[in-house]
């Protein structure tokens, strides 16, 4: 029933903190120069 | 224009994660790992579509020399780039528990480490200081060469013999019943969020340009 869950979670977890971490770069970058 | 787009990324990709966690079907023996496929191949795709765009805007910027079209190809590297370094660590998840093994050296999984390899390059290039107009020269023909690669790599499980390929196939019709409408969804998410993503990076973009005096 959880074979490999925490494979998912893990690949999961990468992917929206990647995608998060972006976003709050670019924010301040904008803050920065706007 | 924007701000709603971001709120349908949000909304879009809420609905993905909750149809790929709760209702696509679990595959026998891969159970979970299979589902990194709905995350990873659509990784992939917003990967090639935007080096597609980074290849579009450079022949632009060749024919029209104007910074917009640099912007516009600088945003879809910097995406594309993160989206290809998110695949190439996605791709290593799923292989662990079903290959045995992290990585392994096959067609399909070198050319897209050299594509990887070929934009950090072209990120190295935007910062070597060169002046605004010559960078953005070089990382058009750069982006005009490195596209090549996408149809390498689409083709690099016919190009090579089968024995030393250890990839799935891209037949869906092989794949259980119940996985395509969320893996087209999936798919559909990912782009919705490459375009947020494009047009919140060129106005990133383009007010540093105004602020450096470029615009």
């Amino acid at each position: 029933m959880f074979d490999y869950l925490n494979y998912f979670l893990g690949a999961l977890f990468v992917v929206f903190f990647a995608i998060v971490a972006w976003f709050i770069l670019n924010v301040k970058a904008l803050k920065k120069t706007d | 224009m924007n701000l709603a787009l971001f709120i349908l990324s949000i909304i879009l990709m809420a609905f993905n994660l909750v149809w790929i966690i709760s209702f696509t079907p679990m595959v026998p023996d891969q159970e979970w790992a299979q589902k990194i496929f709905y995350l990873h191949v659509p990784l992939a795709w917003v990967g090639f579509l935007s080096y597609f765009v980074v290849m579009l805007s450079g022949v632009s910027y060749l024919g029209s020399r104007n910074l917009k079209h640099d912007r516009l190809g600088h945003a879809s590297a910097e995406i594309g780039t993160l989206f290809t370094g998110l695949v190439l660590i996605t791709g290593p998840i799923w292989a662990t528990p079903i290959w045995g093994k992290p990585w392994v050296w096959e067609p399909r999984l070198i050319t897209t480490l050299i594509l990887f390899l070929i934009y950090v390059g072209y990120f190295i290039l935007r910062n070597v200081g060169l002046y605004r107009q010559r960078v953005a020269l070089i990382c058009a023909i750069v982006g005009i060469i490195a596209f090549l690669n996408i149809p390498i790599i689409f083709a690099s499980v016919n190009f090579w013999a089968a024995e030393i390929q250890s990839h799935p196939q891209m037949g869906m019709s092989k794949q259980p019943s119940g996985i395509l409408a969320p893996f087209l969804f999936s798919l559909f998410a990912f782009t919705n969020l490459f375009f947020t993503m494009l047009f919140f990076k060129i106005r990133v973009l383009y007010s540093k340009d105004k602020k450096d005096n470029y615009v």
